[in-house]
């Protein structure tokens, strides 16, 4: 589990709840401690007093020499009463007990110097905390030691501070924690909320469209240094795109006007075998530049492949477009599709490039008089079916990287087709197959994606 | 008939006027855009082949510049771009057809001589194809001079063959020229009328013959050497 939020609402929640709490304690802890000490002190106060008054009821004995006390009924009750809250002892200046309330008197007798202040845990038949302090008082009887105590009822002063404090000051606190923790998230949500509006425009952006910036305007000025640096990322991105498009087309113009010069000019000869071979020579070298400039266009620029394509209408046009050539060379091509569309995510261009390299490697690989099979499944699977020798087990993995070529066959070509068909099926997030067709042959399977 | 070929490259303006003239054309060159426009606004052309590659221009600004003036001529483009985008842009901006270089001679003719006969123009009622050749107003057909009788839906398909010589004619487009919208249709109607299309012409001795592209259409051409 992750206890660090990710969101900067989040960790301001948490650390203003922190903060709140830490203060919270503190405040309360500052209060119950002054609370306590001032409770020590008035407790104090009312001890001396207390000696005071005890001092003032010692009397000489009146059997001659010595003293004695003599309580009035109230201080009796105070002292002799059945809760034993309050103790004392009286010591005389010779150090004989003149008069002590319970078991004080043990305690005092074996006082060798008075202690002002001292504390008795767990004494007596109540088992209670006393605290208490001793005076010397100069009396009508002569100077005697007086020791009071009171049962510790300290900590009962403290819940009752406690119990104030709540009810009077404490509530308060998680409602202005709430407040401020409110005002803290207000503040950034409305400061974050062209982020939102940012992060709506960037996704628009991919390869068909890099001309989309990211505003700056009402940013907060956190935001904007990391805003700008996206944006001129952008524009580097953008002219490099650019760049590699020019080339490619200029490389297209210029490739392909010196093969249009040797197309027409052969046109122009008489046929005959010589013409017919130089005819050949020249397909050839124009596949070859078909297939390099189909390669800068992968490599050099992405591919947007999130269209919806529909397969069974891509490889009718791609049967449609090859047939004339593939009769021409005495083979034929057959389309097998499924009725009805079947869509598939992915770039229209390239997958139609993808198809034809397959079909034109199988009219190459095919003998004459025979077809040579397209057929689209619902499965979203293209597959190009050829009656040639069929492609070795050994030879499979090698022959999608580029510039590989079979030894058999005399094929015009580069080994770049089949390269390109396995680099646009990775561009489309699908896969290419090859295997045997039973009764000779090869297929290539072309498995994409849904739409 | 007067063609206008624009085309940058002097070597490959000459072989296409050259090509065209031997088909019987008159043909006019400009090699920059600008004279291009100039001349389509004083010549009177028939049609005019386009190279998209020009040294002042794009070839499609001329062809935006001859639109919006007036000139409802046909345009074939010739591109050395083959992406999909360029040829969509090319037919959005007016062409009527493009064809991607390098081509063949007899392609750019034929393209041509069909761009010519494009309904609207009253031109080139006699279709030919090979030893074949189809009076599209007397509805006759000959073959290597001799007459061939055909019934009128057989007429029909060997029209639209024809019309469209060495491409496919897909089996719905047939189905939709001939019977219409709405209208009940044997799925096997088309095969039977190419079958005996077929037949007929093999047994009158045409050179071009129709191949069946399954799954697709249909495929008028000439044998293969």
């Amino acid at each position: 589990m992750r206890l660090w939020p990710r969101s900067l609402q989040g960790q301001l929640a948490l650390r203003l709840a922190v903060v709140f709490l830490v203060v919270s304690a503190a405040g309360i802890g500052l209060l119950l401690w002054q609370g306590s000490e001032s409770a020590d002190s008035l407790g104090l106060e009312m001890l001396r007093y207390r000696a005071d008054e005890l001092a003032g009821y010692v009397i000489p004995a009146q059997n001659g020499g010595g003293a004695t006390l003599a309580l009035p009924p109230n201080l009796e009750r105070l002292y002799n009463g059945t809760k034993g809250e309050n103790l004392y002892a009286i010591k005389a200046g010779g150090g004989q007990m003149l008069a002590n309330s319970r078991e004080m008197g043990d305690v005092v007798a074996h006082w060798k110097t008075p202690p002002d202040k001292f504390r008795l845990e767990e004494f007596g038949p109540q088992q209670a905390d006393y605290y208490g302090l001793s005076a010397v008082e100069r009396t009508k009887a002569g100077t005697v030691t007086i020791a009071v105590a009171h049962s510790s009822d300290s900590d009962a002063v403290a819940v009752a501070m406690l119990s104030f404090f709540v009810r009077r000051i404490a509530w308060a606190i998680p409602i202005f924690a709430l407040a401020t923790l409110l005002i803290g998230v207000w503040t950034i949500r409305t400061g974050l909320r062209r982020v939102a509006a940012i992060s709506r425009r960037a996704a628009q952006i991919d390869p068909r469209s890099t001309d989309v910036r990211l505003p700056v305007e009402g940013l907060p000025s956190e935001l904007r240094p990391l805003v700008q640096a996206v944006n001129s990322a952008f524009d580097r991105l953008q002219e490099g795109f650019a760049v590699q498009r020019r080339f490619t087309a200029n490389a297209a113009h210029e490739l392909r006007t010196p093969l249009t010069m040797l197309t027409a000019g052969l046109d122009e000869l008489q046929a005959n075998e010589a013409v017919g071979k130089l005819r050949a020579d020249v397909m050839r070298m124009n596949r070859l530049v078909n297939q390099l400039l189909q390669v800068a266009r992968l490599d050099a620029v992405p591919l947007d492949v999130n269209a919806q394509v529909d397969l069974a209408r891509v490889a009718a046009q791609v049967v449609e477009y090859l047939a004339p050539w593939a009769i021409a060379l005495h083979r034929t091509v057959g389309l097998d599709a499924h009725e009805g569309p079947i869509l598939v995510s992915g770039n229209a261009e390239e997958i139609s490039n993808a198809i034809r390299n397959l079909v034109e490697n199988a009219v190459w690989h095919s003998p004459q008089g025979t077809e040579v099979m397209v057929s689209v499944s619902a499965d979203r699977a293209v597959t190009v079916i050829d009656r040639g020798p069929g492609v070795p087990v050994e030879d499979r993995s090698r022959i999608f990287s580029r510039f590989w070529r079979g030894k058999a066959v005399a094929v015009p070509g580069a080994g770049l087709g089949l390269s390109i068909v396995a680099e646009i099926m990775r561009l489309h997030g699908g896969a290419v197959e090859v295997g045997d067709v039973p009764g000779g042959g090869a297929f290539f399977k072309l498995s994409f994606r849904g739409a | 008939m007067r063609l206008l070929v624009v085309e940058d490259e002097a070597r490959i303006a000459e072989l296409v006027r050259d090509g065209l003239a031997r088909a019987g054309f008159t043909v006019d060159t400009a090699s920059t855009a600008a004279d291009a426009i100039a001349a389509l606004e004083i010549g009177s052309y028939d049609a005019a082949i386009l190279d998209l590659g020009l040294p002042d221009g794009d070839g499609l600004d001329v062809l935006t510049s001859a639109r919006k003036s007036g000139a409802v001529i046909p345009f074939l483009l010739l591109t050395a771009r083959d992406t999909v985008d360029d040829r969509v842009l090319g037919l959005n901006a007016g062409a009527d057809d493009y064809l991607v270089k390098p081509f063949a001679m007899n392609e750019l003719v034929a393209r041509t001589k069909a761009l010519l006969r494009r309904p609207g123009l009253a031109l080139g009622v006699m279709l030919e194809a090979g030893n074949v050749e189809f009076d599209t107003v007397g509805r006759e057909v000959r073959v290597a001079g001799r007459p061939l009788s055909l019934p009128r839906r057989e007429l029909d398909v060997l029209e639209h063959l024809i019309r469209r010589v060495g491409r496919v004619v897909p089996k719905a487009v047939l189905e939709d020229k001939l019977y219409g919208m709405g209208q009940e249709l044997d799925s096997n109607a088309i095969p039977v009328h190419v079958l005996h299309l077929r037949r007929k012409l093999l047994a009158a001795g045409a050179t071009p013959e129709i191949h069946t592209i399954r799954g697709v259409g249909y495929l008028f051409a000439e044998k293969p050497a």
